[in-house]
């Protein structure tokens, strides 16, 4: 069966199309959610050596051991950033493969059989050297990429698969973790279209916590000083403190946010105004891809039929009042916020697939950015403008797509012509990003006498490949962009089996590290009576592990969790 | 894409039906899939959308009704209304719609202001009913009409409104119609500035075509000199890529300088000729004594009498030539028959080789110099316009590589390249006229130089008779016998140079054959041997010349010489076009 998997910035997710319709694979611990963070256990309780542990468990490490834990790498993908864990660097992409390699597990265990193929969603924005690390790491992780399909189209899938019989438009408005993407799409005859793809990469809810932290600071009556603020256990329990109190002022007009640092309690009460003012910069943000889109695909605002909230940012009231007050209605609930883009995974494997149920169903993405070289341009007076950016591929172009301009050389007796891909918007290359770089020799000839073709062609998958062609001389060149780190097949074999020999922490004592990693966290961030409370807690679990009678150890580990969630308020994923 | 394999590859009929053509492109999508078969998916795709823009109106379309009211494009009700808090109130839009109406009155009212404008187009994009979506495109419409429409006032909000509504060409694609309006406003609003400014250069023509043309300011339309090539400039600018400042022209001096533009006109240049050429000619007159009167009544005689010639030559050349070549061009050119367009050529020839035969008679000279002045004025009015300019003519005229060195390139009025030209034929006939006498050198000029000026301003024509009238076939014939006629002139020179009574004759020959040789080699890479020789050989020409002078034995060296010299120069291009023709029939037959 091919699997579905949402790789978040926070949390990632894992599903699968079954009986004709789309179900959420649970972890370990019986939660839908993962959160995507891995941490390394050097000499663990029990066992020797070092452990990988994935999930809930290692994001409950990030304030203990946050040299050992690493959080949030999505945001490096791409790069050949090394992230030091312990005595061991990893690439973001073999943090990923970690990662991916856990889901795995878990839907072999719901499934009961192995799972070799996979589709993983990958933002709407990233471009060609970060989806190529994200299918390597797929590969990594001993999956086969079928395909890498968008964010907000995998959002659009799960609202769309249950309005196939109409015809509709709407909009999807994903505010995630670290992302906002917004796409428009159209539905006929059963086929999904994607008509334009926007967003600001920029702007998450992450934002909204540092906005919170912000309003923590004015209530404070002392405020952090600058110096503590860099630190990078306090900066981790701010923000734990504030995604919590964020969270509280959904459904209540205050909250209260309490951080413990350096033997010293700092709380204050949040009000939903200060929140509100704090944060009203953000919201203003979101308006602007909101219009790019809808200029971009021709449709009017009262033509949508629906608005689709997508992404756990979209709970804040703030930004669903933002949201009303744009379009003048209510927007849709007909999707799971946090479940949507895996929802929509697994319906892309089950297309994939061709499974029985969704025979009828066709689905068309767009290129969400454009796609270009590196021109000049000769002015009325002769004279030359150089790094304008010349468009092959428009952004919103239906993919797969193939288009091919041409260029002259500029001056006499030219030999050379660079080709400069970038991605971007902006009439000046230097405001935008770029992608790879190509030369194609041509043959000496007066300026603007000898033209080169360059071709562009985007995939399915979103990967770029460049082809020029020399007419002249009917030489032809081709580029496929690589990364700084290309690996050869023979490499990424070696890496996988490296990555084998790392020990996973087995699957069925997941729920007991998790608890152990969650109060050690809390016995660090409480004080006093507290923390007393919890370390006497601690010890009365570890002697029930310590026994090793299966039944008392989950009665003492729900007693523990209670507890915990007494303290600090429930888990949150 | 052709219009006829878009609906083979939609599947069905031509239609116009938006719904058809998308249920066909829905039908083939199923088989086509995106991921097995891209190229075949994007074929379709293109297809489709092809079919949709031959369909469809455009779907973003600048709204420009005339009053906006709030209730015209009212949201859909969705099943669940949000509550009052959440969605965009009656008064909200009511305190959007004040602000509207400032900014209408700031920009266009009667107090028109900038600081207001701005301010008012601050409160406007302040205003809380802005959230809404459906709301901003509709503002953003009206103001982009105010603008459009407004004047100078409304310059104060373009940059604003480009910043906040996104209207800047520096995000690609991201231009609506609107927004590409008012970016070209924007632009003809700089423009607009700087024609008004008085030390602008082109201020004096934006002045002309804004004022009404009556009494001193018709005069001054017609004396300044360059204003209408000026006027013509601007007018074509305006027309071409300012069309929204059509408006600020006044519509009487445009309709006025249009009328004046089109037909030729004494332009402010030869009128001031007229005036003031006489001054330079009437001392030379005064010289003559012509009217045995001495002192100042003879030099207001001759002035009034050589201000009666230029303005004769004047009118002749725009009320004769230039118009009877406009209504030529406008009514004839393309009916006339053969004889009509090109018969001036042999006329010219014909009489110039009377005209040397007469010589010896004086009182036929009057007769040939009217001939050659009718065929001057039928070579002028039949020629067809010059394509590549009178740099075309350059490399055709001996002694071009003078003109760099004098700084006279593409600009040279035709007079002047004549004068050039003629540099040679010139000398070869002051050589005739120790002999014969200045009277007879007179009597040669007219039918000498006019002929030449006819050839210069006719060559367009005689070229395309030359290329397209005559077969192949005909060409050579012609050629060879020129050829023959060629070299047999340099041998007829050397034998008659001495004799006086054959110089006349010989020198009309000579300049016949350079004539009817230049149109031969005209459009030809002027590097060639022949150019070579037409503009360096009269250097040793003269030397020699020079020289032999002093030897009588050689009679008139000049004329031997000079002869030689441009013989050799038609010879070389005769052989060349030989050569050419040879080319192409071998082109031809491949």
């Amino acid at each position: 069966m091919i699997i579905g998997i949402d790789l978040g910035t926070t949390n990632c997710a894992v599903s699968v199309w079954r009986d004709g319709a789309a179900v959420l694979i649970p972890n370990s611990l019986g939660h839908t959610l993962t959160p995507s963070a891995v941490s390394l256990d050097e000499g663990a309780r029990g066992a020797g050596g070092g452990e990988v542990l994935v999930g809930l468990q290692a994001r409950e490490r990030q304030s203990t051991h946050p040299s050992l834990t690493a959080t949030a790498f999505k945001r490096y993908m791409g790069s050949t950033r090394k992230t030091r864990l312990g005595k061991r660097d990893f690439l973001p992409e073999e943090l990923s493969a970690l990662l991916l390699r856990r889901l795995k597990a878990d839907a072999e265990a719901f499934l009961g059989e192995p799972v070799t193929e996979a589709v993983i969603t990958v933002p709407a924005y990233f471009n060609d050297r970060q989806r190529k690390a994200t299918r390597r790491a797929g590969e990594l992780a001993g999956l086969k990429v079928e395909r890498l399909l968008n964010e907000p189209t995998a959002a659009a899938l799960a609202y769309g698969i249950h309005e196939l019989g109409a015809e509709t438009r709407f909009m999807v408005f994903d505010l995630g973790g670290g992302t906002f993407d917004v796409s428009i799409l159209e539905i006929f005859e059963g086929i999904v279209e994607v008509r334009a793809s926007t967003g600001d990469t920029l702007l998450g809810g992450e934002d909204f916590n540092e906005a919170m932290i912000e309003a923590f600071q004015r209530a404070l009556k002392t405020p952090f000083a600058d110096a503590d603020r860099g630190d990078p256990v306090l900066t981790q329990r701010l923000r734990e403190a504030a995604e919590r109190a964020r969270r509280a002022l959904t459904d209540q007009p205050a909250a209260r946010m309490a951080v413990t640092w350096k033997d010293q309690v700092f709380e204050a009460e949040i009000s939903t105004e200060l929140f509100e003012e704090a944060a009203g910069p953000l919201v203003a943000r979101l308006r602007e891809p909101v219009l790019r889109a809808l200029r971009d695909s021709g449709i009017r605002a009262e033509d949508l039929n629906e608005v689709v909230l997508v992404g756990g940012a979209t709970r804040m009231p703030i930004v669903r009042r933002a949201v009303t007050r744009m379009f003048g209605r209510f927007p849709s609930h007909a999707v799971h916020p946090d479940e949507a883009v895996a929802v929509g995974a697994a319906v892309q494997a089950g297309l994939k697939a061709r499974d029985v149920a969704l025979k009828e169903v066709v689905m068309t993405d767009v290129c969400p950015y454009t796609l270009g070289v590196e021109a000049g341009e000769r002015g009325p007076n002769g004279q030359v403008k150089a790094g304008i950016f010349s468009p092959i591929i428009e952004r919103n172009t239906i993919i797969p797509a193939s288009r091919v301009e041409s260029y002259w050389t500029l001056s006499a007796n030219q030999r050379r012509v660079d080709i400069n891909i970038y991605q971007g918007e902006s009439r000046q290359v230097a405001d935008n990003v770029l992608l790879g770089q190509l030369a194609a020799d041509v043959p000496p000839a007066p300026a603007g006498e000898v033209n080169v073709d360059v071709r562009f062609t985007y995939d399915i998958n979103g990967l770029l490949e460049v082809e020029v062609h020399v007419p002249r001389t009917g030489e032809r060149y081709e580029l496929v962009i690589l990364g700084d780190e290309s690996m050869t097949p023979a490499q990424v074999i070696a890496r996988r089996e490296s990555l084998a020999r790392l020990k996973q922490h087995p699957r069925d004592s997941d729920a007991n590290r998790h608890a152990l990693a969650r109060a050690a966290r809390c016995y660090e961030a409480f004080l006093g009576d507290r923390r007393e409370f919890i370390g006497r807690c601690i010890t009365e679990f570890e002697l029930h592990l310590d026994k090793q009678e299966p039944r008392a150890i989950e009665q003492a580990r729900v007693e523990l969790l209670k507890q915990l969630d007494a303290l600090e308020g429930e888990t949150w994923l | 894409m052709s219009g006829l394999s878009i609906w083979r590859t939609l599947g069905i009929a031509a239609t116009r039906d938006r719904t058809a053509i998308r249920r066909a492109y829905a039908v083939r999508l199923k088989a086509v899939h995106p991921e097995d078969d891209a190229a075949g998916f994007q074929a379709l795709r293109a297809a489709y959308e092809q079919a949709l823009r031959l369909a469809a109106q455009p779907e973003r379309s600048v709204a420009v009704e005339a009053a906006v009211t709030w209730d015209d494009a009212p949201p859909p009700v969705p099943a669940a209304v949000a509550p009052a808090i959440d969605r965009v109130s009656r008064e909200e839009i009511d305190v959007l719609d004040a602000a509207l109406a400032r900014l209408r009155d700031a920009v266009t009212g009667p107090a028109a202001d900038r600081d207001a404008a701005r301010a008012a187009f601050r409160a406007v994009v302040a205003a809380r009913a802005m959230d809404a979506v459906s709301v901003r495109s509709q503002v953003e419409a009206q103001v982009g009409r105010l603008i459009l429409q407004g004047g100078l006032v409304a310059a104060a909000i373009v940059d604003p409104a480009i910043a906040e509504f996104g209207w800047s060409s520096d995000r690609l694609a991201a231009r609506s119609d609107l927004g590409a309006m008012v970016l070209a406003r924007r632009e003809d609003i700089a423009l607009l500035l700087q024609l008004q400014a008085p030390s602008s250069p082109r201020h004096g023509a934006f002045v002309a075509l804004t004022r009404k043309p009556v009494g001193a300011r018709q005069w001054r339309n017609r004396l300044t000199p360059g204003l209408p090539n000026q006027v013509r400039a601007l007018l074509e600018l305006i027309y071409g890529s300012h069309r929204s400042l059509i408006g600020e022209l006044d519509s009487d001096a445009v309709e006025w300088w249009s009328t004046y533009l089109r037909t030729p006109q004494l332009g402010p240049g030869a009128i001031w000729s007229v005036v003031a050429a006489p001054f330079v000619i009437a001392p030379l007159l005064a010289e003559g004594e012509l009217f045995g009167l001495g002192g100042w009544p003879e030099f207001v005689a001759a002035y009034a009498v050589a201000v009666a010639g230029v303005a004769v030559v004047a009118a002749v050349s725009i009320f004769g030539l230039a118009r009877g070549r406009a209504r030529w061009r406008q009514t004839r050119a393309a009916t006339a028959p053969a004889w009509l367009r090109y018969g001036w050529a042999p006329v010219m020839l014909a009489n110039l080789a009377a005209a040397a035969g007469a010589a010896p008679f004086p009182r036929l000279a009057w007769a040939f110099a009217l001939v050659v002045t009718i065929g001057f004025a039928w070579a002028a009015i039949t020629a067809e316009p010059d394509r590549n300019g009178p740099v075309d003519m350059i490399w055709s005229l001996p002694f071009a590589w003078l003109l760099p060195f004098l700084r006279i390139r593409t600009m040279t009025p035709r007079w002047l390249l004549l004068s050039f030209g003629l540099i040679p034929l010139a000398l070869v006939w002051s050589a005739i006229a120790p002999e014969l006498g200045e009277a007879a050198v007179l009597r040669m000029a007219a039918p000498l130089y006019l002929a030449a000026g006819a050839f210069v301003t006719g060559h367009h024509s005689l070229e395309a008779a030359w290329r397209h009238r005559l077969s192949p076939t005909g060409r050579r014939m012609i050629l060879v016998a020129a050829g023959l006629l060629a070299s047999t002139l340099p041998l007829i020179l050397w034998r008659t140079a001495p004799d006086a009574a054959y110089a006349p004759l010989i020198a009309a020959a000579v300049a016949a054959m350079v004539l009817l040789e230049r149109i031969v080699s005209l459009g030809w890479d002027g590097r060639g041997l022949r150019d070579k020789l037409f503009h360096w050989g009269g250097v040793p020409a003269l030397f020699a010349a020079v020289i032999a002078e002093e030897d009588a034995r050689q009679g008139n060296a000049f004329l031997l010489f000079g002869g030689l010299w441009l013989m050799a120069g038609v010879a070389a291009g005769l052989i060349g076009a030989l050569r050419r023709e040879r080319v192409e029939m071998r082109q031809a037959a491949s």
